[in-house]
């Protein structure tokens, strides 16, 4: 992997850290791209909004924890950064906001022109079309469990009174119906951007 | 990308614009402990702290700086302090030590001196003195009692005037005593008593043939008396001169 090296003293996100106005910079190079991440995996175009303004405002408030010196480290950084935010988010349910309200940050409502282009930003449009492929490809007692599981929320072992297997067989069943569709899902353009 | 770029990413970089310039004009450079570094600072603080206390607590126990422990079975140690409340708080809990089951004011007095751990040993509130019925003297808190157990077959009856700076022993009993009942007169003012568990009020006939009935509390009873000295004493039925 090549890394874009740039100087240290070149970095805007180093820089960033005597020189605030820097940072505009970084947010101007990263926001849309953390923005789509963000949407590709939360599916919600305002969660996906404050999940950024939230990376962007620990990024600034955290900017001298920052000890790279090249695009990719700073790349890295704010994706991580990001990637902690969504994960916490997936578990609660409630996206932080600590740092945007430290820093007094007013996030912008979204307008309707926000939401068609973060789904088209997001490519989410083409993600369905893929997970829709891909899920007819699954064996029809894949489809079954997993459309029980995960659109119908059921638990397995209603799954697996619903379907009158054991709770062992339904869990396997969602398991690689899941495994499938992500195995398909990964070769969407932008969905590896910002893994690790 | 810019050409799908949402609406809304333009307006949050406005903000990002202004506080980065508020920062820039103010001459402010990124914060040098984080929020995160606070937060973890502050999370870690109290239970170091208290883990320390604990610690140093320990450690002078250990070094026998200072002994403090209540054992409820028998042998008890107590802080070793020279004022004379603690010196008598000490007294007092080698005695409630040896307390075994019965029924007495020690569950009300344990409690109290384990929670206070005895340095402020107080005597038990409802233990006071009580009037006798009808009497037109006010209830005398001033002074407390206590029924406090000494060795395996004795107790001792305390009083502790409030401010006193030790308390007076106004009856050492045998514990069939306290089956039987008995009545103490021998403290100034006072007619002092111990009955058995159960009893709720007692009848004090004094020398003047006057019957008072007091309630009992504990196994105590206590009442201011002007007549001198009692001549009788009745609980349900039972008579004891």
């Amino acid at each position: 992997m090549s890394l874009r090296r740039t100087s240290g003293d070149n970095c805007d996100l180093a820089r960033s850290v005597t020189d605030p106005r820097a940072f505009e910079r970084v947010y101007d190079a990263y926001a849309t791209r953390v923005l789509a991440f963000l949407a590709r995996r939360t599916f919600d175009a305002e969660a996906a909004r404050d999940l950024t303004a939230e990376t962007f405002a620990q990024a600034y408030q955290g900017r001298r924890r920052f000890r790279g010196s090249t695009d990719d480290e700073t790349a890295a950084w704010l994706y991580g950064i990001a990637r902690n935010l969504l994960n916490r988010y997936i578990r609660t349910g409630v996206v932080e906001r600590k740092a945007v309200e430290r820093l007094g940050i007013r996030v912008p409502q979204l307008v309707e022109a926000d939401y068609e282009r973060i789904v088209q930003l997001a490519g989410l449009a083409d993600l369905r079309a893929v997970i829709a492929e891909e899920f007819s490809r699954l064996r029809p007692d894949q489809q079954t469990a997993v459309h029980l599981r995960v659109v119908e929320e059921l638990s397995y072992p209603e799954i697996a009174q619903r379907l009158a297997i054991s709770e062992q067989t339904a869990r396997a069943r969602v398991s690689r119906g899941l495994r499938q569709l992500v195995a398909g899902v990964e070769h969407v353009p932008g969905m590896k951007e910002g893994l690790a | 990308m810019s050409a799908v770029e949402p609406p809304f990413i333009a307006g949050l970089r406005q903000e990002f614009e202004r506080v980065a310039e508020a920062d820039a004009t103010a001459g402010r450079r990124a914060p040098r402990r984080t929020p995160r570094l606070r937060q973890f600072r502050l999370s870690i603080a109290l239970p170091v702290l208290t883990a320390l206390t604990l610690l140093v607590a320990i450690a002078v126990v250990a070094t026998g700086a200072v002994t403090l422990s209540v054992d409820l079975g028998g042998e008890t140690e107590l802080p070793v302090s020279r004022s004379p409340e603690t010196a008598f708080g000490m007294e007092l809990v080698d005695r409630v030590a040896v307390l075994s089951r019965e029924r007495t004011a020690r569950d009300r007095i344990i409690p109290e001196l384990m929670m206070t751990g005895l340095t402020e040993l107080r005597p038990a509130a409802s233990l006071r003195v009580f009037p006798p019925s009808g009497a037109d003297s006010a209830v005398d808190d001033a002074v407390k009692m206590w029924l406090v157990p000494k060795g395996e077959d004795r107790l001792v009856l305390v009083t502790w005037a409030k401010g006193a700076a030790k308390a007076t022993v106004v009856a050492d009993v045998d514990r069939a005593e306290l089956l039987r009942g008995r009545a103490v007169a021998d403290i100034a003012n006072y007619v002092l008593g111990l009955v058995p568990d159960g009893v709720e009020r007692v009848t004090v006939t004094t020398r003047d043939g006057r019957e008072t009935v007091l309630p009992v509390d504990g196994n105590v009873f206590a009442a201011p008396i002007e007549d001198g000295p009692h001549t009788g004493l009745a609980w349900e039925g039972m008579t004891r001169p």
